[in-house]
């Protein structure tokens, strides 16, 4: 049996810190080989390294924890370490994926320890609809963020003085074509922007 | 500026101006004009006059009537188109007045057409028709005037009347809009992924034996005492409200040492001014969350406050963080924010978003200088 590697991602230190410490005292066998700061390096680190368990946290910047799941897919023994995010908890529990919440009671990760260790000794398939949870769970944290699903335009960008203003389209009081500009009146002001209406309307 | 009362704002986009049937407004405007007072009022005048004159004339009453009805109803025309058209030179009511003077003797001429089988030489060659046209028009040009300007008094005095309407209607709207905000703050909780992330990050440094554990603790305890949501929520000073975003900036810092830095700077002067509590951490929590977390690298972020040149206060939230995205969602945080400033510093007050280079975002509170009266978000000594 080859050595038990692993990778933690998390984008706060003392949490990743917290996490390497309990591991080394539940599983002293066990190497950690890499820690990564987001999705984008956690994915980097594991072609890298290619650790047999990825302890990932869901919520990171840039690229999350289930987009890294994604990309790492069934090459290693995923473990999501979330902080209450019920939605989440219920899709891994649904699709019988490990997952530790934090902050996590060492006894709790102890379960995943033993489990981790036994699926290392006998691989295990992983359940069928692991993909379509990852890819459902993406989609929810998408929509949370709030910048795909609703893509009507909210602000517009409008240079007023030196500055360039953010104005909320609920606050404008009209638009009108200027042969090279478009005038903007709203609550606050005018100002005029170089965007046609015609593309502001898209 | 209010808008002119009656003249509402257009809301939302409008592509297309609407410009092609502009006669079917204009002759709406009219009939509207016509009231039934004012057709009442011109009919009444019509029989008294008919009435005075009728031992002059020595044709029949109905016949006079006639006349004098079809000259107000004519008159009555002219006044309201007149009034439906916006001359630059001169008031409109100047333009009412006169319409009515010009059709006056008009009017009267177009009474006597029947009766002249439309030849303008049967009326010259009758004494009695010319006498009656002068009678007719000299009385008509005595009241008719006279009976415009009242109409025209009436109609100010209305408007008058629907401009204070429009005023009470739009400071009661302005006070819901700040109770509603009030009571959408109280409702705001914690969120629990702020609360268990801080908790796991504070359980870190305990069970490590840091001694940064005391005072990130200390923190955490100031700002949940900040953010409990509680009823006497009144005013708070600038101060006060600085060390609340500290404790917030403290406890993000400590859970991303490498990608939050932050630098706080607000002279003691205007730091002691009375100021509405959770406004700026609204403002530093929206950097945080939507400027430095979702970006690898994160940023900084800087509180200062000024004094501008028109007296007007001015505190800044800029963040070098991710920046807005045109179709990101405002969010209640900073609609709820921007009434929240209205209902505490009066109107004047608001709220602006400007872009940072390279990138990020800078959200400023902008308020008038007094302090705040009558604010119906602030109970006198609701708070210590």
């Amino acid at each position: 049996m080859t050595a038990a590697t692993a990778l933690i991602a998390d984008d706060e230190p003392l949490l990743r810190e917290r996490l390497r410490a309990h591991l080394a005292r539940l599983w002293p066998e066990l190497e950690i080989v890499a820690e990564a700061r987001n999705g984008r390096e956690a994915i980097e680190l594991f072609e890298t390294h290619l650790p047999r368990i990825a302890f990932l946290d869901v919520h990171m910047p840039g690229l999350n924890g289930i987009d890294a799941a994604r990309a790492i897919a069934r090459r290693a023994e995923l473990v999501f370490v979330t902080a209450h995010e019920n939605y989440a908890v219920q899709a891994f529990e649904h699709g019988a994926i490990d997952y530790v919440i934090k902050p996590f009671e060492e006894a709790r990760l102890a379960d995943s320890v033993t489990r981790l260790k036994s699926r290392l000794a006998a691989p295990q398939p992983l359940s069928a609809d692991f993909e379509t949870v990852l890819d459902r769970l993406a989609g929810e944290l998408k929509a949370r963020a709030g910048a795909e699903g609703r893509k009507y335009l909210q602000w517009i960008r409008a240079s007023v003085a030196a500055s360039v203003r953010l104005i909320p389209v609920e606050q404008i009081a009209f638009l009108r074509s200027d042969e090279k500009y478009t005038l903007v009146v709203w609550e606050g002001g005018e100002a005029l922007i170089r965007t046609p209406i015609r593309e502001l309307v898209e | 500026m209010p808008a002119a009362p009656g003249g509402a704002i257009v809301r939302r986009m409008t592509s297309a101006s609407a410009s092609a049937p502009v006669l079917r407004p204009a002759l709406q405007e009219i009939v509207g004009a016509l009231t039934w007072r004012r057709t009442t009022v011109a009919a009444g005048l019509a029989v008294l006059v008919a009435a005075l004159l009728n031992p002059v004339f020595t044709i029949p009453f109905w016949v006079l009537l006639g006349r004098t009805v079809f000259i107000a109803v004519l008159l009555l025309i002219a006044f309201a188109a007149a009034g439906t058209w916006h001359p630059r030179r001169i008031p409109r009511w100047l333009a009412q007045v006169l319409a009515v003077v010009i059709a006056a003797p008009i009017a009267t001429l177009l009474a006597y057409m029947p009766s002249i089988d439309g030849n303008l030489t049967n009326l010259l060659s009758s004494e009695g028709r010319v006498m009656g046209f002068v009678y007719i028009t000299t009385t008509v040009l005595m009241i008719a005037p006279l009976l415009a300007l009242g109409a025209l008094y009436r109609e100010r005095d209305a408007q008058a009347r629907a401009a204070l309407l429009g005023f009470a209607l739009e400071r009661s709207t302005l006070e819901k809009e700040a109770l509603d905000s009030r009571l959408k703050l109280l409702q705001a909780q914690i969120e629990p992924h702020f609360l268990f992330n801080t908790l796991a990050n504070v359980q870190a440094l305990v069970e490590s034996g840091s001694p940064q554990a005391a005072p990130v603790l200390k923190s955490l305890i100031a700002y949940l005492r900040a953010a409990m949501p509680r009823l006497h929520a009144g005013a708070s000073t600038l101060g006060n409200e600085i060390a609340l975003v500290r404790s917030y900036l403290e406890l993000m810092q400590m859970r991303m040492p490498d990608r939050l830095a932050f630098a706080v700077d607000v002279p003691a002067d205007i730091a002691a001014r009375e100021f509405l509590p959770m406004s700026v951490l609204t403002l530093v929590e929206n950097a945080v969350r939507h400027g430095i977390d979702p970006s690898e690298n994160g940023g900084r972020i800087d509180i200062s406050a000024r004094r501008e040149a028109d007296g007007s206060i001015r505190v800044i939230v800029a963040d070098t963080g991710a920046g807005m995205n045109p179709s990101a969602l405002p969010g209640t945080g900073l609609t709820n924010l921007e009434s929240r400033l209205r209902g505490f510093f009066g109107a004047a007050a608001r709220l602006e978003l400007h872009e940072a280079r390279p990138h990020g975002l800078s959200a400023e509170i902008v308020f008038p200088a007094q302090a705040p009266s009558d604010a119906p978000t602030a109970p006198p000594g609701a708070r210590p």
